[in-house]
């Protein structure tokens, strides 16, 4: 297999960080979303707070992102919206 | 079109106003589906309108402009307007609540979670609210933040276009479920029945 070939295994996710757009590929399956989530973040610069500042959404749904990617069965050409939680309204 | 003066330099506002603009449109199809369309574009202003897509028939749930006017300096600004003449509205004439659940940071075992909600539309019923998170104008303007300044959030992805539409549209629309309409026919010209 070629260094550039997807084995099985990997697939392409799209994610919209706080409203841009970033392809991850060669995702594995068998891992968590976190990563997948993680490298995103990574990518589109949105480093330096912690995960659970984000919510990973689809079509409103929230994603359980310690749950391996197979398990959501994503259809070809999803886009995951990962975005920021609103900080408290009025809380300061 | 701003009310607001513009003390950056314009080239350095418009660049990154481009660059917000230009993620939108890359993804304008995605919004559409969620109902979020952009309406009207104006260096430093765009003006959006929230549908309600899965109402039959669809609704227009609100409008806002985002003025970009010394963006990032400043984080932008957000109003809600009439979708049809552009007009700011009131709290009262808004007419849709954006609630937010509190869930308290400690939670004592044994005893019941309260959950507090909080529409973030503040302000007074006839004046013009605001939009109460981090990452617009008119919270890090309020009186009641000056403890939360904008630079702690600048370059952390609050203020961005794709932050505050998502924040407008999480707290709104997906948690409309039905409306009722009730048909009222009217007639503009008078019916004039023969006489007998």
């Amino acid at each position: 297999m070629g260094k550039n070939e997807k084995s099985p295994n990997q697939i392409s996710l799209t994610f919209i960080v706080n409203g841009t757009e970033i392809e991850i590929t060669k995702v594995n399956v068998h891992q968590p979303l976190k990563v997948s989530v993680e490298k995103a973040l990574a990518e589109s610069g949105n480093t330096g707070r912690p995960l659970s500042d984000w919510q990973v959404k689809l079509d409103d749904n929230e994603l359980d992102i310690s749950q391996k990617v197979e398990s959501f069965n994503f259809p070809e050409g999803v886009k995951i919206f990962i975005s920021l939680k609103a900080g408290q309204g009025g809380d300061r | 079109m701003t009310d607001n003066l513009q003390y950056t330099h314009p080239d350095v506002t418009k660049r990154k106003y481009d660059e917000e603009l230009k993620d939108f449109v890359k993804i304008s199809e995605l919004w559409r589906k969620k109902g979020v369309f952009l309406i009207s574009e104006t260096h430093p202003t765009i003006e959006f309108l929230f549908a309600l897509p899965k109402l039959k028939p669809s609704a227009i749930s609100f409008a806002v402009r985002i003025d970009f006017t010394n963006y990032d300096v400043e984080p932008p600004s957000l109003k809600f307007i009439c979708p049809f003449t552009g007009k700011f509205l009131t709290k009262k004439e808004v007419g849709m609540k954006f609630i937010q659940a509190k869930v308290p940071e400690v939670i004592q075992p044994g005893l019941p979670v309260q959950i507090q909600q909080q529409d973030l539309l503040q302000g007074s019923e006839n004046e013009i609210p605001f939009f109460c998170i981090p990452g617009i104008k008119e919270y890090h303007d309020h009186p009641a933040h000056t403890g939360d300044a904008w630079l702690l959030y600048r370059k952390r992805g609050e203020g961005r276009l794709g932050f505050i539409l998502d924040q407008l549209y999480s707290y709104s629309t997906p948690t409309v479920k039905s409306y009722g309409i009730n048909y009222v026919i009217g007639f503009n010209q008078q019916i004039e029945f023969p006489s007998k």
